[in-house]
């Protein structure tokens, strides 16, 4: 459907031009910088709604297309667009922002128009990776994404903030850096950067391979895959509440984003023939970070390794197809896990930036993020431990809550794919449930640990709002996931269609 | 308090039975919801000897487990409200006997020690070894340090003094004169 006036540019640009009037007005007038911030991300979200509401659900073609001559000498363009896999992540990405901006409200007293103002930057950028499709546009919002992240976590960290952004920064880049190699070579080939054309380009299983594995250490870092995963807690721990939020809710889903977008389509017998690859690194990843998790002494580690864990998942469903497709021949079948690893990035993104969030209001309070220093915040919380306990168990995969149905997805299809990988995928439901209740435990029950705890407040109306809106997502998503179903499906079947046919 | 509830409760569940075991285990109350291959099919080998609901209960007199279950309920009568006295008596003679059944064969111990604190053990092994010592120490930070030693020593070619410098140029233009006489 072609809108009459440009949806998706007004998403990219709308909080950008907030975030540098925010840098404009300055420090000088912080409540004003708060408020403006709050009314653009509130704004956008609002505007993303008809998304959604104006998504025609039976076809698997580019909605919402915007399309401009950009760099003309490269045969690049401004071209944007949404299917039924990027729109629910542009909606979960302007659904967090509002919710970053509101936690961090008062939280936040050093610089905070600029603290604001980077997550505005963010956010435009962050919807511009999901709607380019131009493997050009996608590479440089890819690639600008990281610097509003690394002055997020480089100003407003912990201690050793520093080690964290430089390796943060340094990890991606290096994965990214070949992305791009593989992007100028298809360019070479075609003489254009579409996303489509190089989907359509015939490649030699040699040169798919190549590009194959180019486009998996960029996405693989993202995720992040194990073994390339050791980032993503450092800079959890280093990052400010609202930065891990956002990092864990939407950054990691760009690296599931483009294995379905680029990995697959573009690369899909080399893709075929590395499943293995993928599959046995997403397994280790949901059996080995499981145990990892379970020994952290650290909440915000142990919530960054269940992160991964998930992640997993979202790896594992995804290269699922092929082992279902040649077993069973159901190109139905064959679509679940990447259904499911669909719904698990929309949920992974509403549970892990729930959990971060509740870490965060106790770390306000106690200035500790040690499971250690707590204990039995219940007695002095009780409204907050209600939230968290409900976060808690949708972070281990409890029927009703949306980390079910995604989980749910992939172990039903990996049965169809393989016995073993079915095993070690349900491994997760123990672990998860696992290092999550003995956290709970730790934590929310007991007796009161000390006097840090016996002085605890309860959640203010702010902190209450935040958690609620979230909470309801959760439920929703469990409860009834099929409206995202629905959306994703058409865009799904014909993605599967696409990587069985064969490039040869 | 909890009383009234559960005496609500139990007086259903003493009747319940008799109306519900015909339609949910032998007719059609599930419709199509729950399949189940041919060979698969034990309720319908039951199925053949279920003459009603009221057979079934005689049947079940023929049973030792109702006899063990009324002895049950005779014996704990008799422990624990005719002579409370003599559970300690029989605690104290059997003492081993005794506390293997009060500890639940160890069951929890056992699972303290060889599941949970495997777990912690394997995962704190992965942790230090795997994440910290492996992946973070020797790839990602002993890459770095690599490209740190190796700058280090290249360095030292850079002395900023200008004699060094110029001997080099004479032994490059040497050699490259060499190599291009060599190679005619």
């Amino acid at each position: 459907m072609q809108f009459d006036w440009s949806i998706l540019s007004v998403l990219i640009w709308l909080p950008i031009a907030g975030g540098v009037a925010l840098l404009a007005l300055g420090d000088r007038a912080a409540n004003l910088g708060r408020w403006l911030a709050l009314i653009v991300t509130v704004l956008t979200f609002v505007l993303s709604i008809q998304l959604y509401t104006g998504f025609v659900t039976t076809t698997a073609d580019m909605q919402f297309v915007e399309r401009l001559p950009w760099i003309q000498s490269f045969n690049a363009w401004y071209y944007l667009g949404l299917d039924g896999i990027s729109m629910p992540l542009v909606i979960l990405t302007t659904f967090i922002t509002p919710l970053i901006v509101i936690a961090g409200w008062t939280v936040i007293e050093k610089k905070p128009s600029q603290y604001f103002a980077a997550f505005l930057v963010l956010e435009g950028l962050m919807v511009g990776v999901f709607a380019a499709l131009d493997g050009l546009l996608f590479y440089v919002f890819w690639e600008a994404m990281l610097i509003p992240m690394f002055i997020i976590i480089g100003i407003w960290g912990g201690p050793r903030r520093v080690y964290a952004t430089l390796k943060f920064f340094l990890y991606t880049f290096l994965g990214s850096v070949f992305m791009l190699v593989s992007l100028i070579y298809m360019y070479l080939k075609t003489g254009s950067y579409e996303i489509a054309v190089f989907q359509n380009l015939p490649l030699s299983l040699h040169e798919q391979t190549l590009i194959f594995i180019a486009f998996a250490l960029a996405f693989a870092v993202k995720v992040p895959m194990w073994p390339v995963h050791t980032w993503l807690p450092d800079a959890h721990v280093e990052a400010p509440t609202g930065g891990s939020v956002v990092l864990a809710a939407i950054m990691l889903k760009m690296g599931g984003y483009g294995f379905l977008r680029f990995s697959l389509p573009i690369a899909p017998d080399a893709s075929n023939e590395l499943s293995w690859l993928i599959i046995g690194a997403s397994l280790v990843a949901v059996v080995y970070i499981g145990f990892v998790a379970l020994v952290q002494q650290d909440m915000k580690k142990l919530i960054a390794y269940s992160s991964i864990a998930h992640m997993g998942f979202v790896t594992l469903g995804s290269f699922l197809v092929f082992d279902i497709m040649a077993k069973t021949g159901a190109l139905r079948g064959a679509a679940m896990g990447i259904d499911g690893a669909m719904v698990q990035m929309i949920s992974h993104g509403l549970v892990s930036g729930a959990m971060f969030l509740c870490v965060g209001i106790m770390y306000d309070r106690v200035h500790s993020r040690e499971i250690s220093a707590y204990g039995g915040v219940v007695n002095t919380m009780p409204i907050f431990a209600a939230f968290m306990v409900l976060f808690s168990m949708a972070n281990a995969g409890l029927p009703g809550t949306s980390g079910f149905v995604g989980e749910f997805l992939v172990i039903l299809a990996s049965f169809r794919a393989d016995f073993w990988y079915a095993f070690l995928a349900a491994m997760t439901l123990i672990l998860g449930a696992a290092y999550t209740l003995w956290l709970v435990k730790r934590v929310i029950f007991g007796q009161v640990a000390n006097h840090h705890v016996a002085e605890l407040e309860d959640v203010n109306a702010r902190e209450f709002l935040v958690l609620a809106i979230l909470a309801v997502a959760v439920l929703a998503l469990g409860i009834w996931p099929a409206p995202l179903l629905e959306v994703m499906q058409p865009t799904v079947e014909n993605l599967v269609q696409h990587i069985m046919t064969s490039k040869l | 308090m909890v009383t009234l509830p559960l005496i609500l409760l139990a007086i259903p569940s003493i009747f319940i039975g008799w109306f519900t075991i015909g339609p949910v285990l032998f007719g059609g109350y599930f419709g199509d919801a729950i399949y189940v291959t041919e060979h698969h099919d034990v309720l319908a080998e039951i199925a053949h000897e279920f003459h009603g609901p009221a057979e079934f209960v005689l049947h079940g007199f023929l049973g030792a487990p109702l006899y063990l279950a009324f002895a049950g309920v005779a014996l704990s009568w008799f422990l624990y409200i005719k002579r409370p006295d003599l559970p300690p008596v029989i605690a104290d003679k059997f003492s081993a006997i005794y506390k293997v059944l009060a500890n639940k064969f160890y069951f929890d111990e056992f699972n303290q020690k060889v599941f949970a604190g495997g777990s912690r053990a394997l995962g704190s092994l992965l942790w230090h070894i795997g994440d910290e010592k492996v992946i973070d120490g020797l790839l990602v930070n002993g890459s770095a340090r690599l490209v740190g030693w190796f700058s280090g020593k290249v360095r030292q070619v850079q002395t900023g003094y200008l004699y060094t410098y110029a001997f080099t140029m004479i032994i490059g233009l040497a050699v490259f004169l060499l190599w291009f006489v060599l190679a005619r």
